[in-house]
């Protein structure tokens, strides 16, 4: 099983988090890539004031690594240490429990397609795989079988009787019938073709314990987003929807280990599986040099980021404009990571470099950011109003109803993104969200009685017509066109 | 979840959970001033990192009766645990031998006051109340174990006001390594059945009356503490937190945020 050394500190005075200390483990971690010794991870205990780092390197260099991350801790943040050996030799040896993410996936996709071959009960068949991907180590299989959701005591069983069979050896190793047995198991595994999903989507559990739907588009998306060919990824995203099909939770880890070990066989070329599981954690492994210091990429900053850039024209954003805007940026940042992932390894970017993403993604969310780098605000107000009246007319002569639904969206963006630029508020692509800012606004600026009660209307009328699907009924159509003549009217006096 | 961990040759097998505070039993007081700092710790944090250790069978807590109290107090409906099978003869019972500077001519004459009768070290049985200093021991009769624990109590006030000092606590089945150097205080080691009945009946041991050895423990599981408060948390979504983890072990001894002499499990 792969080792790591693990290596202590007790620190001279308490940090908030172990977020702190990123600066300086990150300086740390390219003075010891020089002495060939990679930080797989840390974790601070804020009780008892203690840092432990987890290194992949040799145990010759633990000494020297010790004092590179004291140097570091000292330099970067002006905190004094003392080393805390975890174990009389100054480290402690940690060995990996589990199987690599790509096994895990594999053992995961086998669990649940409940293979057989004949000779095998579907127990015997799970725990030959598991025995076999883990490199014949039993404790490593019995591990997995916890990630499994599988009971370890029958795994053992299953083993058991393996070894009574004679396809595991007495020297642990597999016979002749073991490795065809073997053989069979995995052309099962890869000839299983997805079927339909049962029921409720699983919940994707995050490490925080966040909670989500499991969506097989929003898995197509990052899929494509890493650069997996176009014809792979429905297969893949169906191909993970069967295995997660039947639970009531998944990991969001679990998801990604899947998705790794089916692309990993899929499509081995380009280290696409390792591209994807980069694109998933980016934000776990970007940093950025903010003020001279590093930080890790975390939602706040990028919503800080966000809220800079688009306050550049000097309006104010709605902060669901920004936090529409820090997801575009991460996904961009994501993006970015998977395709260059083997440079991103410790590696920080300048915050100017994150904001330039972020004015690049600006467009993508508030197309009146663009627009306001070259017309004034008053000017474009009234740009969008005229445009707004032209599509409310053409709407109120229109038979089709498609085009009319057309006219009245495009209307109501315009005129709803020409209202926010009077109010001095940064206008969005989304009509829902600009009427949302609006109603906010109600409650916020001092407005005449009829001009409150006139935009009040038009936020209830807007969002009223937003939502009318294509088809409407004879009666309903009619009243479309009462409202449309009413926002007419209301796009005069706002 | 649920693991097996290879411990001496053989399996022992252990689930990592959340229990409902209010199901778990206590077999031991609290020290209050230890209780106060874990609570601030607590407040201060966002995780629980490590579970406390549980009997499958009776909910009693094995270790950890602390980080469960200073959670009861903070109004947590849920409590990380590692559940294990303590009729597992690999889960091994021991109590705690107070030591305290050596003080042999006062000491003798204390116990001798107290009416305790003298015995030779060698003597010294698991169900002994008994001081030991270098070469000589005094035997403390009691009727039955919660005699045998208010009067270990006495002897706790008595030796501390002697020597001047509050006891270091050492393991009490090598009390012979330290006898040579201190004045040793042996409470008797009750049995895992007694441990089971004490918490039960709601008749706590004092601190430190029980040193439960698990060959191998779950740490840094690291639970986030908003979880833990949810009337209406699903096990099932905390087992697969923890499946997204990495897994390390690590033999002993290895020191973290204390000693531990067994096998390690450690999450990150």
């Amino acid at each position: 099983m792969a080792a790591e050394l693990i290596i202590g500190f007790r620190l001279s005075r308490q940090l908030e988090s172990a977020e702190a200390l990123a600066p300086a483990l990150v300086k740390a971690r390219g003075l010891l890539e020089r002495i060939g010794a990679l930080v797989d991870g840390w974790e601070y205990d804020r009780f008892e004031n203690l840092l432990l780092v987890r290194l992949r390197a040799g145990r010759e260099v633990a000494k020297e690594a010790e004092k590179l991350i004291a140097g570091a801790l000292g330099g970067e943040l002006g905190l004094g240490s003392e080393p805390a050996p975890p174990a009389p030799s100054g480290f402690a040896v940690a060995t990996e429990a589990l199987p690599s993410p790509s096994v895990l996936g594999l053992l995961l996709r086998a669990s649940a397609a409940q293979l057989e071959v004949p000779g095998l009960s579907r127990a015997e068949a799970l725990a030959l795989l598991a025995y076999y991907a883990c490199g014949l180590d039993e404790v490593k299989a019995l591990f997995a079988a916890a990630v499994l959701g599988e009971e370890p005591a029958r795994l053992r069983e299953a083993l058991a009787r393996l070894r009574e069979k004679g396809v595991v050896g007495s020297d642990g190793s597999l016979t002749r019938e073991g490795e065809e047995l073997l053989e069979r198991l995995a052309d099962a595994l890869r000839a299983r073709r997805p079927t339909e999903s049962r029921g409720q989507p699983a919940m994707v559990v995050d490490e925080e314990g966040n909670l989500e739907p499991f969506s097989p588009d929003k898995l197509a998306y990052s899929l494509y987003s890493c650069g997996v060919p176009y014809g792979l990824v429905s297969t893949i995203a169906r191909q993970v929807e069967e295995v997660v099909g039947g639970r009531r939770y998944v990991g969001k880890r679990v998801l990604a280990m899947v998705t790794r070990s089916l692309l990993d066989e899929a499509y081995p070329a380009e280290g696409i599986a390792e591209r994807f599981y980069s694109y998933v954690y980016a934000l776990e492994s970007v940093y950025v040099s903010v003020g001279g210091e590093v930080r890790r990429v975390t939602w706040g900053l990028l919503r800080r980021v966000s809220s800079e850039v688009l306050g550049e024209r000097g309006l104010r954003p709605p902060r669901r404009l920004v936090r529409r805007h820090a997801e575009v940026i991460a996904s961009e940042l994501r993006s970015l990571v998977a395709h260059a992932y083997r440079y991103f390894e410790g590696r920080a970017l300048k915050l100017e470099e994150l904001r330039d993403l972020g004015r690049r993604t600006a467009p993508l969310v508030s197309f009146a950011w663009l627009d306001l780098s070259s017309t004034p605000r008053e000017e474009l107000a009234e740009r969008y109003r005229e445009a707004a009246r032209g599509y409310l007319s053409a709407a109120a002569g229109s038979r089709d109803l498609g085009y009319r639904k057309e006219f009245v969206g495009r209307a109501l963006l315009l005129l709803s993104a020409g209202l926010m630029l009077k109010y001095s508020l940064l206008p969005s692509n989304s009509t829902p969200l600009n009427l949302s800012a609006l109603r906010a606004e109600l409650g916020r600026a001092r407005l005449p009685g009829d001009a409150r009660a006139a935009l009040a209307r038009f936020c209830k009328l807007g969002a009223k017509l937003a939502r009318k699907p294509l088809l409407i009924g004879p009666r309903e159509a009619r009243r479309v066109e009462r409202q449309i003549a009413e926002l007419r009217s209301l796009a005069e006096r706002l | 979840m649920r693991l097996a961990l290879p411990v001496r040759g053989a399996v022992l097998e252990l689930e990592v959970t959340v229990c409902r505070v209010a199901d778990l039993l206590p077999h031991e007081e609290v020290v209050a001033d230890y209780l106060e700092r874990l609570k601030r710790a607590l407040s201060a944090s966002a995780y629980q990192h490590n579970p406390v250790v549980v009997d499958a069978q009776s909910n009693v807590i094995l270790d950890g009766t602390h980080r469960w109290a200073a959670m009861r107090d903070l109004g947590f409906e849920w409590i990380a645990a590692c559940k294990v099978d303590y009729s597992n003869p690999l889960v091994e019972l021991d109590s705690w031998a107070r030591a305290y500077p050596p003080a042999d001519g006062p000491a003798r004459r204390l116990l001798e006051r107290l009416g305790a009768s003298p015995l030779g070290t060698p003597s010294v049985s698991e169900s002994s109340l008994a001081v030991v200093g270098a070469g000589w021991g005094y035997e403390i009769a009691y009727s039955d174990l919660a005699d045998a624990f208010r009067r270990l109590r006495e002897l706790e006030r008595e030796l501390q006001l002697l020597t001047g000092r509050a006891p270091t606590y050492v393991p009490r089945s090598s009390w012979e390594r330290y006898a040579r150097g201190a004045l040793l205080l042996l409470p008797p080691k009750p049995s895992k059945a007694e441990v089971v009945r004490a918490a039960r009946e709601g008749r706590l041991l004092p601190p430190k009356s029980t040193r439960h050895v698990i060959p191998a423990r779950p740490v840094r599981v690291n639970v986030p503490l908003k979880l833990l408060r949810s009337r209406h948390l699903d096990p099932a979504l905390v087992d697969e937190l923890l499946k997204q983890k990495r897994m390390f072990l690590l033999e002993p001894p290895v020191v973290l945020d204390r000693e531990y002499q067994e096998l390690l499990l450690l999450f990150a």
